[in-house]
C-alpha cells in the first residue's frame, strides 16, 4: 500500500507551569514545570488519497498531532514521514504539497478583501496565471463564493469567511489536506455546503486527507477510516461500520403508536424517549427479537424501525470503556 | 531570490494598503513624529549654544550623532515594524499558519510589515543628515564609505535584537515588553556615547551595543574609530546575527502553539 503519512511511535510533552494555590508571590522565583503528555507513542498511517478522521474529546490530542504532522510542533519523541520529508524541517518543497484549514482562524487578511489573499498565495505558491484562474475559478464555483472576493474579509460573516478561507487553502492544489474542525461553529446551511464541498473536492482531486471534528456528520460523510483518540492515545483504528459492529452494543427502536397502545412493565425500562405517538428503546442486540416481539403484543403502531445506536453513543461507549 | 523580492514587495505593498485606510491615524502618526523630532533637535541646539562643546563634540556634530540614530532608529522601524504586531500572531494562533507556509517566516513576521509612515520620517532625517555631514570636513576620504557601513552594520544589530524578541515572543508570548527594553536602551544612543562615564560606557559598546550603533558610524566619518573598533563592530555585528538566528530555531522547538 502506497502509505502518504507514516507515524511511528509519536509523542509530544508540553512544558507546563505548575501554579500552586495560595502560592503567593515566591512563585515568581520558584517555578515548577511539569510534562503534560499530550500524545503518547502514537503510530498510524495514512494511504495516497484516503480521508482518515480523528474523533475524540477535547484535549485528546487530535490538534497536536496535526501540528506536528504539519511541522509547526517539535515532536518530544517518534518519528514522522510525509512523502518521506520530515514536517519539521520545513522544506519548501513539501509544505507546497500541503494545505491545514483551522476553523476560527484565518490566514485571510483581514482588512482587505480575500482577492489580495489569493493573490498572495499566488505569488506563495508561484502558480502560473493560468493555473491560478483557472483553480480560483473552480473553487469559487464550487463554494458559490464569487460576490464575495471584493469585500473586506472583516465584514463577512463566518461561514462566508470559512468558505474563502477553504479557497485560501485549496488555490495551490496541495495534495495533503489537514482539517481541523473546519466546520466548528458553522450554522446548518453553511455546514452542508462546505461538507458538500469537501465531497467534491474529494472525488474531483482525490487529496489525502486528515480530518478531525466534534461533529459526526463530518465524519460519516468524508472518512474511508476512523481513529478514535483518547488522553494521547489511540483507541481506534478502523472503519467506521466495524466500529459500529465492535462497540455498538445496543439497538434503537423506534415506535409511532396509537393510543390504546400498552407497554409491559418488562420494556418500560427500555424507554429513552416516551412522548406521544412517538416511543424509544435501547435495547441490547442479543435481546433485539424477544424485545421486538413483546413490542407488538402491546397493541396497534402505525411504525416500527429498528437502528444501530447513533455513531456519537457507540463513540461515547469506546471512550468510556478506555477511560475506566 | 526572485520569489522572495516579489513577495517581499506583495507584504510591503498589502501593508502600505492597510495603514493607507486609515488616514487620520496616518496624519496624527506623521505629526506627533515631527514634533517629537523637532522638539529634540531644538533641545540639542539649545543646549549647546549655551555650553558650545558637548564631551568635545560641537553643536554640528552633536546634531549629526542625533540624526545619524534617528536615521537607524526610523529604518529600523519601518523594516522591522512587523515585529510590533507579532504577539497577536501567536495569541490567536495565527502564527502556525504562517508556518506551514513555503518561505521563510521572517518575510512576514520581520520584515513583512514595511511601514510607509516611517518612509516619510526616514527621509527627513536622511536629508538633515546629509546637509550637516557637508557642514563637517572630514579628515579622510573613505570617510563616507565607513558611516554608511557601519549604518548597515548597527541595521543588521538592530535585526538580530528582533529576531530575538521574535524568538523569545515565540515561547513565551512577551513582545510588548522587550521591545520597549529595546527602544529605551537604543535611545541612550541619541547623543555620543562619551558622555557616559565608565562602566556604563563599554557596556553600552560591549554587553547592550547602543554606542556601536548609534555612535560609531558617525566617530567613524569624523575619523576617531580605529582600525581594530571598526573589526570590532563588523564582527559583533555577525556574531549578534548568528546568535539571534540559532535563538530562533531552538524557539521554533520550544514553540508549544497554545495560541487560539
Amino acid at each position: 500500500m502506497d502509505h502518504d503519512i507514516l507515524v511511528t511511535h509519536l509523542t509530544k510533552a508540553y512544558k507546563v507551569r505548575e501554579v500552586k494555590k495560595g502560592g503567593g508571590f515566591m512563585q515568581f522565583f520558584k517555578r515548577k514545570y511539569s510534562d503534560h503528555t499530550a500524545l503518547s507513542d502514537v503510530s498510524f498511517t495514512v494511504n495516497k488519497g484516503e480521508v482518515m478522521g480523528m474523533v475524540g474529546p477535547n484535549g485528546a490530542g487530535k490538534t497536536t498531532t496535526m501540528k506536528m504532522l504539519s511541522g509547526i510542533l517539535y515532536p518530544t519523541s517518534g518519528s514522522i514521514r510525509i512523502r518521506g520529508y520530515v514536517p519539521f524541517e520545513k522544506k519548501h518543497a513539501f509544505l507546497r504539497q500541503i494545505s491545514f484549514v483551522m476553523g476560527r482562524k484565518n490566514q485571510l487578511i483581514w482588512d482587505l478583501p480575500a482577492i489580495d489573499t489569493f493573490r498572495l498565495n499566488k505569488e506563495i505558491y508561484e502558480l502560473d496565471d493560468a493555473v491560478y484562474k483557472r483553480s480560483l475559478s473552480t473553487l469559487l464555483d464550487f463554494l458559490d463564493a464569487h460576490e464575495l472576493i471584493h469585500r473586506p474579509v472583516k465584514t463577512l460573516s463566518l461561514g462566508q469567511r470559512m468558505r474563502l478561507e477553504l479557497v485560501a487553502a485549496l488555490l495551490h492544489n496541495p495534495s495533503i489536506l489537514f482539517l481541523d474542525e473546519p466546520t466548528l461553529g458553522l450554522d446548518i446551511v453553511v455546514h452542508s455546503s462546505i461538507l458538500r464541498f469537501l465531497q467534491e473536492y474529494r472525488r474531483e482531486f482525490h487529496p489525502t486527507i486528515l480530518l478531525s471534528s466534534h461533529d459526526m456528520r463530518d465524519v460519516e460523510q468524508l472518512t474511508n477510516r476512523l481513529m478514535l483518540v483518547n488522553k494521547g492515545k489511540i483507541v481506534y483504528q478502523g472503519t467506521l461500520n466495524a466500529l459500529v459492529h465492535l462497540y455498538g452494543t445496543h439497538k434503537r427502536i423506534r415506535v409511532v403508536r396509537e393510543k390504546s397502545y400498552v407497554l409491559s412493565k418488562k420494556l418500560k425500562k427500555l424507554v429513552t424517549t416516551d412522548t406521544f405517538p412517538l416511543l424509544e428503546l435501547r435495547v441490547k442486540r442479543s435481546d433485539l427479537e424477544d424485545t421486538v416481539s413483546q413490542l407488538l403484543l402491546g397493541g396497534k403502531c402505525t411504525d416500527l424501525t429498528v437502528e444501530n445506536e447513533s455513531i456519537e453513543k457507540v463513540i461515547e461507549e469506546v471512550l468510556s470503556i478506555n477511560s475506566s | 531570490m526572485k520569489h522572495t523580492l516579489s513577495l517581499l514587495k506583495l507584504f510591503s505593498y498589502y501593508s502600505i494598503k492597510k495603514t493607507l485606510a486609515q488616514p487620520l491615524s496616518v496624519f496624527l502618526f506623521v505629526v506627533a513624529k515631527i514634533i517629537r523630532f523637532a522638539l529634540f533637535f531644538f533641545f540639542i541646539h539649545y543646549l549647546l549654544s549655551k555650553t558650545r562643546m558637548l564631551v568635545g563634540y560641537t553643536l554640528t556634530e552633536t546634531l549629526l550623532f542625533f540624526l545619524t540614530f534617528s536615521l537607524i532608529d526610523g529604518i529600523a522601524q519601518l523594516l522591522f515594524r512587523e515585529v510590533y504586531r507579532f504577539r497577536p500572531l501567536v495569541t490567536e494562533g495565527t502564527l502556525d499558519l504562517v508556518l506551514t507556509k513555503p518561505y521563510h517566516p521572517f518575510l512576514q513576521i520581520l520584515i513583512g510589515g514595511i511601514d510607509i509612515l516611517d518612509v516619510v520620517m526616514v527621509c527627513i532625517y536622511g536629508v538633515f543628515a546629509l546637509y550637516f555631514l557637508r557642514q563637517i570636513d572630514s579628515s579622510y576620504s573613505l570617510s563616507l564609505v565607513v558611516y554608511i557601513l557601519l549604518i548597515v552594520n548597527a541595521l543588521i544589530i538592530a535585526a538580530a535584537a528582533h529576531i530575538c524578541i521574535l524568538a523569545l515572543g515565540l515561547i513565551s508570548s512577551e513582545i510588548d515588553n522587550a521591545l520597549s527594553l529595546f527602544r529605551d536602551i537604543t535611545r541612550l544612543g541619541s547623543l555620543p556615547i562619551d558622555i557616559y562615564s565608565e562602566p556604563i560606557r563599554t557596556i553600552l559598546n560591549t554587553v547592550v551595543p547602543v554606542g556601536v550603533m548609534m555612535s560609531f558610524p558617525v566617530k567613524g566619518y569624523l575619523g576617531l574609530l580605529s582600525i581594530q573598533s571598526l573589526v570590532y563592530s563588523l564582527l559583533l555585528g555577525t556574531v549578534l546575527l548568528w546568535t539571534s538566528l540559532y535563538m530562533w530555531r531552538r524557539a521554533l522547538v520550544h514553540y508549544q502553539s497554545w495560541g487560539g
